[in-house]
């Protein structure tokens, strides 16, 4: 069986960071990469788009620990959520290739688990009921080159929907939706951490 | 407890998905996907932690439903298949070949059952001219999950319209309410398979004491149904003679011999790659400890080991269930 060492955390902006940064006080190694080694987080801002959040996770992956946990974290638009909800994936599907992960869902959690298509660009239009990012599936590229399914995973937070577009997003709003959520993300990551 | 099921997009508006969806009492996370494969065969899973909650997949079976089986592992029979609607098993038994076998602990359900009865019946027509032996519980226990798979009330017509025909449902479950609500036809027989309690309670995790198997097997015979005695595999261990042979006891005092179609036994055996996997999978295993050896690519007992405990066996059967068919399950 795995022993779980460290948890690493792909992040795509500053934004969504700077709470996560400020709640488990974790300090700048290098640029972009921030840890806290008697937490065994470790956290990386990505840049917006897959191939940056790949890359990054793939970064991580070779910087830590074999039997790390990986984690992304961001904002997600969705027809009808509420903005600032708080979701779990339960697919991720690149749009461009087609090509779907299945996270293991083995935690215990009454967040609400969705699907969700990684686009390329910004989605204005939701014709689905998945939810939009610009990041998972690269994350997950990245991530599963180097563990299971059941070391993988990815929280949204809703930052759009029909009713209020991805024009609206500002940073604060960022910050206050995880900040809002910080204390669920925590506890869901020693759930995850218990595998 | 079923949290999460993944659904082939192709059988989503099969009325058996719905069917089995509606079984469940507790609000359950669905997440579909093209083909199971995406799930079920992918790298690197961990067959350990997925065992802790497995999901359950809803499938369809594509190709071949029917497979031999070794003449080795017949019960009477020269036609022999085994089939498998369903992959993995709810029980967690320490010796069991499928966490060596499967990439994941999943359950995989599929759920077009009519296409196996196709394939049955085409079968039994084929050998018209003698009697066809299917098997079901290889790959899952056959009644364990049947509260949630319907299997027996789905399966159980062929049988009794095919009478050339003979269903053995394998099991360790005490799951049998739904067998007794039917008929008892004499061309199915509900095989349980039993080591002895010691044993059971060490390496046969969440699987239902001897004893409630023993009273559920008794039900059923009571109801006028044929009931296998499976002791595969046998398990080597202290007092081995004693153990097996009041195991043996226990179950002649409950069941007549009538009752009894026939009963098979069989060593520990694994392929190469399989036992390999087994070990590294979970190395803290209490099989380990017994002394495998590698005869022609079977990791199994000693030739010698093997000869001493099938002939006690053997002995210890015939004193209690005399003239009733013992079978051994050789390579």
């Amino acid at each position: 069986m795995h022993k779980t060492n460290e948890i690493n955390i792909v992040v795509a902006m500053k934004r969504e960071a700077m709470p996560l940064i400020n709640y488990w006080d974790l300090k700048e190694n290098s640029k972009k990469f921030y840890s806290n080694k008697k937490k065994k987080i470790n956290l990386i801002i990505s840049g917006i788009g897959k191939k940056r959040a790949e890359n990054a996770t793939i970064y991580l992956a070779e910087k830590t620990n074999n039997n790390s946990f990986f984690l992304n974290i961001g904002i997600a638009g969705h027809k009808n959520y509420k903005l600032g909800e708080i979701i779990l994936i339960s697919k991720i599907t690149d749009n461009k290739t087609k090509y779907s992960w299945y996270p293991s869902l083995l935690w215990k959690t009454k967040i609400k688990k969705t699907p969700l298509i990684t686009v390329g660009f910004p989605k204005i239009r939701y014709t689905t009921n998945f939810l939009y990012d610009m990041e998972a599936s690269g994350f997950f590229k990245g991530a599963r080159e180097f563990v299971g399914p059941e070391m993988v995973q990815c929280i949204k937070i809703i930052s759009d929907n029909k009713k209020s577009s991805i024009l609206n997003i500002s940073s604060n709003k960022i910050e206050n939706w995880i900040n809002n959520k910080i204390t669920i993300i925590d506890k869901l990551i020693k759930e995850f951490l218990k595998v | 407890m079923i949290e999460t099921v993944y659904i082939e997009n192709q059988i989503k508006k099969h009325p058996r998905t719905k069917k089995i969806l509606s079984r469940f009492k507790k609000k359950i996370n669905i997440v579909y996907c093209d083909h199971y494969g995406e799930i079920f065969n992918i790298k690197s899973q961990n067959f350990r932690i997925q065992k802790k909650k497995p999901a359950l997949i809803l499938a369809k079976k594509e190709g071949k439903k029917l497979h031999d089986i070794p003449k080795t592992f017949s019960i009477g029979g020269k036609k022999n298949y085994y089939f498998s609607h369903m992959l993995n098993c709810i029980y967690d038994c320490e010796y069991c070949f499928l966490q060596g076998k499967h990439m994941s602990a999943h359950y995989l359900l599929f759920v077009n059952y009519e296409d196996f009865f196709v394939e049955i019946k085409k079968k039994i027509k084929q050998n018209c001219l003698e009697k066809s032996y299917f098997f079901s519980g290889y790959d899952c226990d056959s009644l364990a999950f049947d509260g949630i798979t319907n299997f027996v009330d789905c399966f159980l017509p062929i049988f009794e319209k095919n009478k050339n025909a003979i269903l053995e449902l394998r099991t360790k479950s005490v799951q049998i309410h739904k067998i007794l609500k039917h008929k008892p036809i004499n061309n199915c027989i509900i095989a349980f398979s039993f080591t002895p309690e010691n044993i059971s309670k060490l390496i046969e995790h969440k699987v239902p004491s001897v004893k409630k198997r023993i009273v559920a097997m008794k039900k059923l015979a009571d109801a006028g149904w044929k009931v296998g005695l499976r002791f595969d595999p046998i398990i080597p261990a202290c007092n081995f003679a004693k153990i097996y042979e009041n195991l043996f006891k226990d179950i002649a005092l409950n069941i007549s011999k009538e009752s009894v179609h026939s009963i098979s036994f069989g060593m520990m055996r694994f392929p190469k790659k399989m036992f390999k996997k087994m070990i590294k999978e979970y190395p803290n295993k209490k099989i380990i400890s017994l002394n495998f050896k590698n005869n022609n690519g079977i990791y199994s007992y000693s030739k010698e080991v093997q000869k001493k405990l099938e002939n006690i066996v053997i002995k210890k059967l015939k004193k209690y269930m005399k003239d009733v068919p013992i079978y051994n399950c050789k390579v």
